[in-house]
C-alpha cells in the first residue's frame, strides 16, 4: 500500500513540476512525512535521490538538445554543491519539529512567490553574443550573453543550502535566478537548472545516504511515478490552461505549510 | 553529448534495475545490498556526467570548463569519504 501512495506521490509531483515548473521536494517531503508519517530526514533523503533519478533523465534529453548552458551550470554548482552538503550535515543532527517548521516556512514562501509571479525575461538576440542555441519552435538560433554571473553565484548557493536542509530540488529558486538575474533565455534556463538540481542533490544524498536515511524501495517507486507522471504532466499542459491549476496549487501549498507548522509545534 | 546522454539513461535504468532486484530476492549476495548498490550507481550517476564532461572540455581544449568540472568532481568525491 505505501508503494502505491509513493508511486502516486511521484506522478503528482512529475504532473506538477511539468505544468507550473515546481514540483519534485515540495510535493514529496511533506507526502511522505504527513500521509507515510515518515520521519523528516527519511522523507528529505528520499526526495533528493527521487530528485537526482528525475534530473538524470530529463539532462539525458536536453544534452543531446544542446540546451544547457555548461559554462554557468558548472560555475554555479561549485558552490552551490559545497553550501548543499553543509546543510545537509546540518539537517541529520536537526529535531524534526525545527525541520517541520521550517519546511512549513518555506512553503508558504513558494506560495506567496507563486502567486506573485516573476514575469519571464529573455535576451535580446545579437548574434555577437557569447552563447546561442537552436529553438525548433522559432526555428532559429537565439544568441544570448550571461549577465551578472557573481551575483547569481550568490544567490545560488542558497538555494544549495535550501536544497541539502529541506530535500527540495532548488530549481524555484535557480531558474528565476538564471533567467531574471543573469538573463540567460527561458529554456536554457531550465535545462541548466535541471542539470544543476540533480548534481546538488547528488552531493547532498550522500549524506544521508551514510547516516541510513535513504529507503530504496521508496525511490524506486517514487522515481518510477515521476517518469509515468512527467508524460502526463506534458499531455495535460498541451491540452489545459495552467492559471486554475496554478491558484488550487497556491492553496494546497497554504494548507500543507500550515499542518506542517502546526505539526512542528504540537 | 549523444553518448552523455546514453549513458545517463543506462545509469538510471542499471539503478533502478538493482533496486527492483533488491526488493525481489530481498537478500544480500556476497555481503552486496543489491538496493544501496542501486542507490549508489543512482548517486553516482551525476557525478560520471561531470566526469564525463570534464574529459569533453579537455579534448576540446576549453581549460577553464575542465578545471571547473575537476574542482567540482573533487568536492563531490572528497563528500562521499568525509
Amino acid at each position: 500500500m505505501d508503494y502505491l501512495i509513493v508511486f502516486i506521490v511521484g506522478i503528482i509531483s512529475s504532473i506538477t513540476g511539468a505544468l507550473l515548473g515546481i514540483g519534485g521536494g515540495i510535493i514529496i517531503v511533506p507526502a511522505l512525512a504527513i500521509i507515510l508519517k515518515l520521519p523528516m530526514q527519511n522523507a528529505i533523503a528520499v526526495s533528493l535521490a527521487t530528485i537526482v533519478s528525475t534530473s538524470i533523465l530529463v539532462t539525458a534529453e536536453n544534452v543531446k538538445k544542446n540546451m544547457i548552458n555548461f559554462d554557468m551550470g558548472l560555475s554555479l554548482e561549485l558552490t552551490t554543491s559545497v553550501f548543499a552538503i553543509s546543510a545537509s550535515f546540518i539537517a541529520v543532527n536537526l529535531s524534526q519539529h525545527i525541520l517541520k517548521a521550517a519546511f512549513g516556512f518555506f512553503l508558504l514562501f513558494i506560495a506567496v512567490f507563486m502567486y506573485k509571479k516573476p514575469k519571464k525575461k529573455d535576451a535580446p538576440c545579437d548574434s555577437s553574443s557569447r552563447y546561442s542555441y537552436f529553438d525548433p519552435k522559432l526555428d532559429k538560433t537565439v544568441y544570448y550573453n550571461v549577465e551578472h554571473p557573481y551575483m547569481a553565484v550568490a544567490i545560488s548557493s542558497l538555494a544549495g543550502f535550501l536544497s541539502g536542509l529541506l530535500g527540495i530540488g532548488g530549481g524555484v529558486v535557480k531558474v528565476p535566478i538564471l533567467n531574471g538575474v543573469c538573463r540567460i533565455p527561458m529554456k536554457v534556463a531550465s535545462s541548466t537548472s535541471a542539470l544543476m538540481v540533480g548534481v546538488t542533490a547528488a552531493a547532498a544524498s550522500f549524506v544521508y545516504l551514510r547516516h541510513g536515511y535513504i529507503l530504496p524501495y521508496l525511490v524506486l517507486f517514487t522515481s518510477l511515478g515521476a517518469v509515468f507522471g512527467s508524460k502526463i504532466g506534458l499531455y495535460i499542459s498541451k491540452n489545459s490552461k495552467n492559471e486554475t491549476i496554478e491558484k488550487i496549487f497556491v492553496v494546497v501549498l497554504i494548507v500543507t505549510a500550515v499542518e506542517m507548522i502546526i505539526k512542528a509545534f504540537s | 553529448m549523444k553518448i552523455i546522454s546514453y549513458l545517463l539513461k543506462i545509469g538510471f535504468y542499471i539503478s533502478m534495475a538493482f533496486i527492483m532486484a533488491g526488493l525481489l530476492i530481498k537478500h544480500n549476495i556476497g555481503g552486496l545490498d543489491l538496493s544501496t548498490a542501486g542507490i549508489s550507481v543512482l548517486l553516482f550517476t551525476p557525478i560520471f556526467l561531470i566526469f564525463s564532461l570534464s574529459i569533453f572540455y579537455l579534448y576540446k581544449k576549453d581549460y577553464k570548463k575542465f578545471l571547473l568540472a575537476v574542482l567540482l568532481i573533487i568536492v563531490l568525491i572528497v563528500n562521499i569519504f568525509l
